[in-house]
């Protein structure tokens, strides 16, 4: 196939878009998809393809992008126009405007590889577990009040689980 | 030129497959991400990386040596993108950052950079798994020292929510010529775009094809584990070999005979000889020997040449050769001298 905005070198990139729910195919030569700004992912981020899609989750959060990740201070903005993060933290603090672009991106936002060795990979705890937790922690701090409400409530969950 | 250097060595389906790559991309947890480190926490993390390398050498096998951020010229880097070590946009970027590199090429890891650790490792042939056994091994060792930056849902985190999730990319860089002149290419590159794989020119993202060499590589990180995208990875390599092989049966073994021998006579008498018709006559002889039409030329001779004659390493071995013109008459008589 030749490529569709040259009409002379061969098309070695396929291109396919879906901005706002309405699909664009293209087939371009290397050089062209450069030229259009289509040279990879990560071009789309500076204030192309990505940056558009970030502003319209952004719709109706009218200060989100000069909200900052308090660890690394970078702004929301900042992140769109870049297509990077400052720091690790990033993805917690601005966790809800990223993760439908993560979906973009990746299809699916869940990690199934590799686990750095000392990442606890036991299931997270019970919800029994928790409450006997904040239980104790609640009769140290001497709050009778909640921990009243807390064992009721996991008296009743006991109760239900047996 | 070391005959050490992996690219002078040959792997499996050499003749189809020049190399295969693998790249993770990593962030410590107690750091800041690269592009907002002071210089103080960028020595640090140098510090601590550079008193791991005796373990980290012992770790993969190989020796590996640490090249402070200006102990590698913008010409060394250059070469170095040639040889598919680093980015083309990191060498050109001007960015002095600290380099891992060990002696036979094929382990690199770039600091600071992008993120704070860019491990890559090349291998001639298809050898995912060797490659990914390899910087596996390198990375759990690091990941050992130093507390790496992951999330449970998210998996490693970096810079660019894109490498999110594994942060792993493996390519392949494939011999295509028969593919190439009947077409295919196209159909090629739309089908694999459908299954998260990339077809793209020689040097990955942007970049033009030159000598048929065509770069697939895996373009999800999340939701899918190393060993299946590995996996996926091989499976499409060994499909687009097959069908690659069959263009190969439908065009006129006279033709890439002549066609081979025509490169080789290019290549052996040639007194001044560009880039490009380099790559071309090296295609052409490429896809002779893979069909055992040139039985005295071998694919380990292809691959030194291939790494060798592109500008910058040139230029950095002869200093004088500042223009293309003197570039391409270096260019033909060293390929005359390995040819004759």
């Amino acid at each position: 196939m030749i490529c569709q905005h040259c009409h002379t070198k061969p098309a070695t990139t396929h291109i396919r878009t879906s901005i706002n729910g309405i699909a664009q195919e293209k087939m371009l030569c290397s050089e062209c998809a450069t030229k259009l700004g289509y040279n990879g992912l990560s071009s789309m981020f500076t204030g192309g393809l990505l940056g558009s899609l970030l502003q319209n989750d952004l719709s109706g959060t009218t200060a989100a992008g000069a909200v900052r990740c308090p660890r690394c201070g970078i702004r929301f903005e900042e992140v769109v126009h870049s297509g990077k993060v400052g720091c690790a933290d990033c993805y917690k603090h601005f966790h809800d405007a990223l993760t439908p672009m993560i979906e973009k991106a990746h299809g699916k936002a869940s990690h199934v590889g590799k686990k750095p060795s000392g990442v606890d990979c036991t299931p997270p705890k019970s919800k029994i577990d928790q409450l006997k937790e904040e239980l104790a922690q609640a009769i140290e701090r001497q709050e009778f009040e909640r921990a009243a409400i807390l064992r009721d409530e996991i008296r009743a969950r006991e109760g239900s689980a047996q | 030129m070391s005959q050490s250097k992996w690219y002078n060595q040959a792997g499996a389906h050499n003749d189809m497959v020049v190399s295969t790559r693998i790249r993770l991309a990593r962030n410590f947890s107690d750091y800041l991400f690269s592009s907002r480190l002071t210089e103080k926490e960028q020595e640090e993390i140098y510090t601590i990386i550079r008193s791991q390398l005796p373990a980290l050498s012992a770790a993969i096998e190989k020796d590996l040596g640490f090249y402070a951020p200006d102990a590698v010229s913008i010409e060394a880097k250059r070469a170095m993108a040639e040889r598919h070590l680093i980015g083309r946009e990191f060498a050109e970027s001007g960015h002095n950052r600290a380099m891992l590199l060990s002696e036979d090429e094929s382990v690199c890891a770039l600091l600071c950079d992008t993120d704070h650790l860019r491990l890559q490792v090349l291998s001639a042939g298809l050898e995912l798994e060797k490659a990914y056994d390899i910087i596996n091994r390198f990375d759990d060792m690091i990941g050992s020292q130093l507390a790496y930056a992951f999330d449970k849902t998210m998996g490693f985190l970096t810079e660019s929510p894109t490498d999110l999730g594994t942060g792993m990319k493996a390519s392949v860089l494939l011999h295509l010529p028969a593919m190439e002149a009947t077409k295919e290419i196209n159909t090629l590159a739309k089908a694999v775009s459908k299954i998260g794989l990339t077809l793209q020119g020689t040097f990955g993202e942007g970049s033009t094809v030159s000598g048929s060499l065509y770069q697939l590589s895996n373009r999800i990180t999340m939701g899918i584990d190393e060993q299946s995208a590995l996996e996926n990875l091989r499976c499409v390599t060994e499909q687009v070999m097959l069908q690659e092989n069959q263009a190969r049966q439908n065009l006129s073994s006279l033709q890439i005979e002549d066609a081979a021998y025509r490169g080789l006579g290019l290549l052996q008498n040639a007194r001044t000889l560009t880039l490009k018709e380099f790559s071309n006559a090296l295609s052409h002889l490429r896809l002779g020997v893979s069909m055992g039409l040139v039985p005295h030329v071998s694919i380990e001779t292809i691959n030194q040449l291939n790494a060798q004659m592109h500008p910058a390493t040139l230029l950095l071995q002869h200093p004088d050769a500042d223009s293309t013109e003197k570039r391409d008459v270096i260019r033909a008589t060293k390929v005359r001298e390995q040819l004759s």
